[in-house]
């Protein structure tokens, strides 16, 4: 049943071994919980199942994997908002991010600044690719870029290499 | 001096749990839509069923004998029950039933045809009445007047005795439109059906006997004027007083200049010079005479 569907010629399961981690960095950069990560990467693979958007290529499987993400994450966030309010207190289960890893002085910085510096780092985006992802201007994007790595540096401390 | 690079900035690795879950969406079954709209499906059915229930018991509990069939234009109008006396505290009878079931009816001295005789007019029977088809407005089945010919079976002699006695043999032939009541049915064959209305949308061709009371004001007048919904001339009765000490008259509509029609609801007004006043409403459904009573 699995192989029914193909999603830019990927089979479901490779279309989640290959963009898991991408969709899991998105869901955790924007909630920072493990428990609403995975609910909301849950969320977005289950849409790719049931939308089957017919994809002209994996790069723009990519793209809509990482917007539905986003979108799942706001959605999620707003959805639970009051419930969120409390977990913060009883200190719910936070992604465990290692004080050294430069991940940790990523998840400090603003949500905007985030998206932007995750998606050119981590998933080594273009600054145009990341202006139609997150439908940005792209010099917008690049100010964005500009000021989230002096606020990581802030936040990490020490010098670029 | 400690020094970073952005390129140390990796990807997440994706717990393998979340992985093998994800790998199982394909085989959930996919009822999302229908869980969605359950509560609406269900709750749409429920309206559905309760609209309709409500309607059929509207439909089986109104009642269609009253509506007229004339064109409104050619009709006086109809209007609701309103007994309400506007001067003197008075009651008027109840004159709405247009089908009564016929349970109770004289079983001897009937007069012509008066087969389906309502409860409400044999209990204030007139003892020295001339002959009146003892019939209220509503359920009169009695013959047209303009048919004076008595019925085969029935006496035409006229009623002289309280109507309190129950018939005893029940009507098995129900009146059809056109058939003269003195010949459809007679005291042998009272129907077990409610009878219908008969002369539907007819002219009112009969006579009204008005029956006062003495708790009535306009008892002791001499005279009454008898209208009938402001239209025609009033007529002035004089009223006599039988046996049992009831006031009583006889109006003619026709005779006054109205026409009314079987089927349709009418106010009746009596009033004296003195300003005593009282009103009912009634209904002419057959083609014989009626009775009102003023308490």
């Amino acid at each position: 049943m699995n192989g029914d569907r193909l999603f830019a010629k990927l089979t479901f399961e490779q279309a989640v071994r290959k963009y898991a981690d991408t969709v899991t960095g998105v869901c955790v950069m924007r909630l920072q919980n493990r428990a609403d990560a995975e609910d909301c990467f849950q969320n977005t693979f289950t849409k790719l199942w049931l939308k089957a958007p017919d994809f002209e290529s994996e790069e723009h499987l990519k793209a809509w994997l990482i917007r539905v993400a986003m979108h799942e994450c706001v959605s999620y966030i707003r959805k639970n908002r009051r419930a969120a309010a409390l977990e913060r207190h009883e200190k719910a289960e936070a992604f465990d991010f290692d004080r050294s890893d430069m991940s940790w002085a990523l998840s400090r910085t603003p949500q905007k600044y985030r998206d932007v510096l995750y998606l050119y780092y981590c998933e080594q985006y273009k600054v145009r690719e990341i202006a139609i992802i997150l439908q940005k201007k792209e010099n917008t994007v690049k100010s964005l870029l500009k000021r989230g790595r002096e606020i990581i540096k802030s936040i990490y401390g020490g010098e670029e290499k | 001096m400690k020094e970073f690079d952005f390129s140390q900035l990796q990807s997440f690795k994706t717990p393998g749990e979340w992985i093998e879950n994800a790998l199982k969406i394909p085989n959930k079954k996919n009822n999302s839509t229908i869980l969605r709209f359950r509560s609406y499906l269900i709750g749409t059915a429920a309206s559905v069923v309760i609209v309709t229930a409500v309607a059929l018991t509207l439909l089986l509990h109104t009642d269609f004998s009253n509506v007229p069939s004339q064109p409104p234009s050619a009709l006086p109008a109809a209007v609701t029950e309103n007994t309400k006396p506007s001067g003197n505290a008075l009651t008027a009878p109840s004159l709405e039933k247009s089908a009564p079931t016929v349970s109770e009816a004289p079983k001897a001295a009937l007069p012509t045809a008066s087969s389906t005789v309502a409860a409400a007019s044999a209990s204030v029977p007139p003892s020295s009445v001339p002959p009146v088809t003892a019939a209220t407005a509503v359920a009169s089945v009695a013959a047209p007047p303009t048919s004076s010919k008595p019925s085969t079976q029935a006496p035409a002699v006229p009623l002289t005795t309280p109507l309190t006695t129950p018939l005893t043999t029940p009507l098995t032939t129900p009146l059809t439109e056109g058939t003269s009541p003195g010949e459809a049915a007679s005291p042998g064959t009272l129907p077990t059906q409610p009878l219908t209305v008969p002369y539907q949308g007819e002219a009112f061709h009969g006579k009204i006997f008005i029956f006062i009371s003495e708790k009535n004001p306009l008892y002791q007048s001499q005279y009454i004027t008898a209208s009938v919904s402001s239209c025609g001339t009033p007529q002035k009765l004089k009223p006599q007083t039988n046996a049992d000490g009831v006031r009583w008259a006889v109006f003619q509509p026709s005779a006054a200049g109205m026409t009314l029609y079987n089927g349709c609801k009418y106010k009746l007004r009596i009033y004296d010079t003195n300003g005593s006043e009282s009103r009912a409403w009634f209904t002419p459904t057959g083609g014989g005479n009626a009775e009102i009573h003023f308490s």
